[in-house]
């Protein structure tokens, strides 16, 4: 067997990594294994999470968002294309200009596409990359009417859900309008 | 650079720990980016430049790194790079990638923070022994006090924005390292990480060719970093690692019990021929080392654990060149090894 980053040597180190049920392998000479530093398991293989994300990738075609089939290209430069074929963003802003693609893949990869935990105490508002004056808002009041909501939900008391929820939504449209001007 | 250090083991490896003859070390790490910068891979020269320079100012004032300095990878040496690979405070991309970035790390080495690497930062911790919770709340500390100097990408919907979809939400990733040799040698592994990849978790380990699994550690972390709370996430992994536990120590219990002969002539074989052995390669060093391991935390061997664990760390091949100052060959690291591992063991 050959190895997978030179392509030169025999394989003699297979490093194994099993995600969901599925067992994915990578064969390494002695040298690459050697260079790569056998047992420092480093957490972030690109090349796996390469592997893996253009898998999710694929499956996510079936849903093609609305930005699929046009070219897209986000103000760092980054082109829908290149997102495509990396799985990588090219810049915060990405995750606006490709959001309808983006979401499909997200609740693929995690459980869910909503965060729930550590928000920063200033969150940026959406702005050109390389603005360096960072405008930022305080994003506790959204996080304190989004746990009410979770709670009314929990204790089935819709009527204050519903409310809630249409808070919610002015607030939030309220900041996102601040965001664009 | 780095003499001193290549010749001890981290703290991480060889200060005791809960749990730590079977869970070698936890490990947590938060991806975060810069608002208002390109991610790293989309950089040109003088946005990587002034985004170090960021960075670099909010964290060499912090208490964590009281002592350290930033360290600019480019001029770094590549067999630095490597020792810095193996002990675990970079990663291989941090070490190969060709753009401006650097690194950071606590005097004890058990904090470290690379700046440009796949995001504009990581932090990153680890600790001996299963201490997931512990790691995770001084990281947590670390995290908030820089967040007072930079505003991170963050988005109230979907959380840290990361350079990659699969870090997006908490950009957290919780890992344990665990030594499992009763459940290799009793061939129990295969079902046990099966199970736990249901969980939704990952699991890798490194094994030999034509052997079973050679090199019974594996490394178990969490998958999903959105749309669950860090605490959870942490506890998931800590749930598992603490089932592992049990089970491991269920069959070294029964290992002993019933192959007794066997299990111990293997520990004494190993520590036979670590003893004498005059070439050896990190593969096979690992190997033995692991049965040596096995048979110090059952007491079947009278060593200090530390020992072993410095052993493995130090075995590693840029070690070696380092403890020995000069560069070397295969063949010629492998002669060093051996010396070295004679030299520790007699």
């Amino acid at each position: 067997m050959q190895c997978d980053n030179c392509h030169e040597h025999e394989a003699t180190v297979h490093l194994q990594q099993i995600v969901n049920g599925q067992s994915s392998e990578i064969n390494l000479c002695d040298k690459c294994a050697q260079a790569k530093g056998m047992i420092s398991f480093s957490m972030d293989k690109p090349s796996f999470f390469g592997n893996l994300l253009s898998g999710f990738m694929e499956e996510g075609k079936a849903e093609p968002g609305e930005d699929e089939g046009v070219k897209v290209t986000c103000q760092c430069g980054w082109t829908s294309e290149d997102f495509r074929k990396s799985g990588f963003l090219g810049c915060p802003l990405c995750y606006y200009t490709y959001k309808k693609s983006l979401i499909p893949i997200l609740k693929r990869i995690h459980s869910g596409n909503r965060h729930t935990g550590k928000v920063p105490a200033k969150i940026p508002v959406k702005q050109k990359v390389n603005k360096k004056v960072t405008k930022v808002y305080d994003p506790s009041e959204i996080t304190k009417m989004r746990a009410k909501l979770d709670l009314a939900v929990g204790e089935e008391r819709y009527e204050d859900a519903a409310k809630l929820r249409d808070q919610l939504k002015r607030l939030e449209k309220k900041i996102y309008k601040d965001m664009l001007t | 650079m780095f003499e001193e250090l290549a010749k001890s083991t981290s703290k991480w490896l060889s200060e005791p720990g809960p749990d730590s003859e079977i869970v070698v070390s936890s490990r947590v790490r938060l991806a975060r980016n810069v608002n208002g910068f390109p991610f790293p891979h989309n950089m040109n020269e003088k946005d990587a430049e002034e985004l170090v320079g960021v960075i670099k100012n909010a964290v060499n004032k912090n208490k964590i790194f009281k002592g350290s300095k930033v360290i600019d990878l480019p001029a770094l040496p590549e067999l630095d790079r490597i020792v810095l690979l193996e002990r675990h405070i970079m990663s291989y991309d941090h070490v190969i990638n060709d753009r401006k970035r650097a690194v950071i790390f606590s005097k004890d080495e058990q904090t470290s923070i690379m700046i440009n690497e796949e995001d504009h930062l990581r932090l990153q911790m680890i600790l001996s022994g299963l201490r997931l919770e512990e790691v995770y709340k001084t990281l947590d500390k670390l995290d908030t006090d820089l967040e007072k100097k930079i505003t991170y990408a963050f988005d109230i919907d979907v959380g840290y924005l990361t350079a990659c979809p699969t870090n997006t939400g908490t950009g957290i990733r919780a890992s344990v390292m665990v030594h499992l040799p009763g459940l290799v040698i009793s061939k129990e592994i295969g079902k046990i990480l099966n199970n736990i990849s249901q969980l939704g978790l990952v699991t890798r380990g490194f094994y030999g060719e034509g052997l079973d699994i050679k090199t019974p550690f594996f490394q178990i972390s969490n998958q999903v970093s959105l749309g669950r709370t860090e605490k959870v996430i942490i506890s998931e992994v800590n749930k598992v690692a603490l089932q592992l536990v049990d089970y491991e120590k269920k069959a070294r219990e029964a290992l002993f019990k019933n192959s007794r002969a066997k299990v111990e002539d293997n520990i004494w074989r190993a520590y036979g021929i670590l003893k004498n052995v005059r070439s050896i390669n990190f593969e096979e060093a690992v190997s033995l080392l692991s049965s040596l391991r096995l048979g110090v935390e059952s007491g079947l061997i009278k060593a200090d654990p530390k020992k072993v664990n410095e052993l493995l760390m130090i075995s590693q091949p840029g070690h070696i060149q380092k403890l020995f100052s000069m560069e070397m060959n295969d063949a010629e690291r492998d002669i060093k090894r051996a010396e070295l591992i004679r030299k520790r063991l007699a």
